[in-house]
């Protein structure tokens, strides 16, 4: 059920990303359901699932293989590692690792045409468009995380017979981890 | 042997020059080691052609109802201009045959016409970097990569990668993009270079060619990837410094990027460059 689950939703948020919301510098909701996997879930299903998405993400978009690849991949392991010493409950938490994971996501972007000649001129789109999905994010993100918390919640727990709250993906409650 | 921070700070460092070389590699060779592609075209062009029909169809249903007024309305004007029109067509048929028999009587040939196939577009780009579309031929329609993807309005783009069903479409609006061009007016040669905007810049243009604002910039046919002639967009700004040899001139494409829903792909185009290549040499 938590592979379908999680299949699905990777589905919804891209054919989401691709179809309604295409080219538009807005928060990458993809992104958020990273940080989401960080916190929540467990770190192999977890990571294997923020790789894959990376790979479907980079191979739809024209980026060069590995953009949103090592974006999920770095974003994933920061909020892990940082999950040992602060308090991944506070709001603030989840909504800075997403701002940091749109600072890595733009930086790669950027790189990438760097390394390629392509990045002649592309300081001030790459401003405007880190703010302008910055700014998104402060809406987007709380919501977001809310809608994959409760949908989990819906379609995983309630109806996964036998799951213990430590299985596949811990609670929602999850507090300090020590 | 080892402590855990030790290990940890080892994972991190190689996790680093791992992000930094592949990103590096992937930058050079942006179009030759990305294999995984077509892996999502695969399983996510279906949704994606799915999900485009339902909006289409919703987005339909919604215009032909409040369309159905303006329609009628319409429709009586019509009627009177298509009376005018089958007096011209009749006019212009009897030119078109004058035509083809003079034409005969010159012994010109005439030139076939591209194998064309429509497609229609069931995905754009999710990164505003980028400017790519996923349509929904591939190669089981006889889609290549490196065909040229044009509209009636003028060139789109060309195709990046293909599955069997599905093919990626680079833009000329891309920053990966260029397309060797021509100044219609002047035949002024530059290449028409994507700026991952609306609009794209005609880059190697030398200073001393005349080239105005409104002038119609098309393909020269010198890259091998689109036929000649095609038109690419109209000349929006000319900047000539005091330094350099070249000028800075900004093209805003015909193709309106954000409302066209269908193209068509040039197939046979590709072929005959490969022949006229062949006989070269």
């Amino acid at each position: 059920m938590g592979v379908v689950f999680h299949g699905l939703l990777i589905s919804g948020l891209l054919l989401l990303m691709t179809i309604f919301f295409a080219g538009y510098p807005v928060c990458n909701p993809i992104l958020v359901y990273v940080v989401y996997l960080g916190l929540d879930a467990d770190l192999v299903p977890g990571l294997g699932l923020a790789l894959v998405a990376g790979l479907l993400l980079d191979g739809l978009s024209g980026t060069p293989v590995g953009v949103f690849l090592f974006t999920f991949l770095w974003v994933f392991c920061m909020v892990r590692w940082l999950g040992g010493f602060l308090r991944t409950t506070s709001p603030l938490f989840p909504l800075l690792a997403v701002l940091a994971g749109l600072v890595l996501e733009n930086f790669f972007t950027f790189l990438v045409l760097a390394f390629g000649s392509h990045g002649q001129e592309t300081w001030f789109m790459g401003i405007r468009f880190l703010l302008s999905q910055m700014a998104t994010a402060l809406f987007f993100c709380p919501l977001l995380l809310f809608f994959f918390r409760r949908l989990h919640l819906i379609f995983v727990r309630k109806k996964g017979p036998g799951r213990s709250d430590r299985s596949h993906f811990p609670s929602v409650s999850l507090s300090v981890r020590r | 042997m080892f402590s855990r921070k030790f290990f940890l700070v080892c994972v991190f460092f190689i996790l680093l020059a791992v992000t930094f070389v592949s990103l590096g590699l992937s930058g050079r060779h942006s179009r030759g080691i990305s294999g995984t592609g077509g892996l999502s075209l695969f399983f996510v062009g279906p949704l994606q052609e799915g999900a485009t029909r339902a909006v289409q169809a919703l987005g339909s249903v919604w215009r032909v109802y409040f369309d159905c007024v303006r329609q009628a309305r319409e429709n009586v004007e019509l009627r009177r201009a298509l009376g005018l029109a089958r007096e011209k067509e009749n006019y212009f048929l009897e030119l078109a045959i004058a035509n083809e028999r003079l034409r005969t009587f010159l012994n010109f040939r005439e030139e076939e016409a591209s194998e064309v196939l429509a497609a229609e577009i069931v995905g754009k780009d999710p990164s505003p970097w980028f400017k790519t579309f996923i349509v929904n031929r591939g190669e089981r329609d006889g889609v290549r990569v490196g065909l040229p993807v044009v509209v009636p309005e003028g060139i789109v783009g060309q195709v990046v990668e293909v599955t069997g069903r599905y093919a990626k479409v680079l833009l000329i609006t891309d920053r990966m993009s260029g397309v060797d061009a021509l100044v219609q007016r002047t035949r002024a040669r530059g290449v028409v270079n994507g700026m991952g905007a609306s609009f794209c810049s005609f880059s190697y243009a030398l200073r001393r060619y005349d080239i105005a604002e409104g002038d119609v910039v098309v393909s020269s046919g010198l890259d091998r990837i689109y036929p000649k002639g095609l038109r690419i967009g109209e000349v929006e700004g000319v900047v000539r410094g005091h330094e350099g040899i070249f000028q800075d001139v900004r093209v805003r494409p015909f193709v309106d990027f954000e409302r066209i829903e269908e193209v068509l792909i040039l197939l046979s185009f590709d072929n005959d460059l490969r022949d006229a290549s062949e006989g070269d040499f």
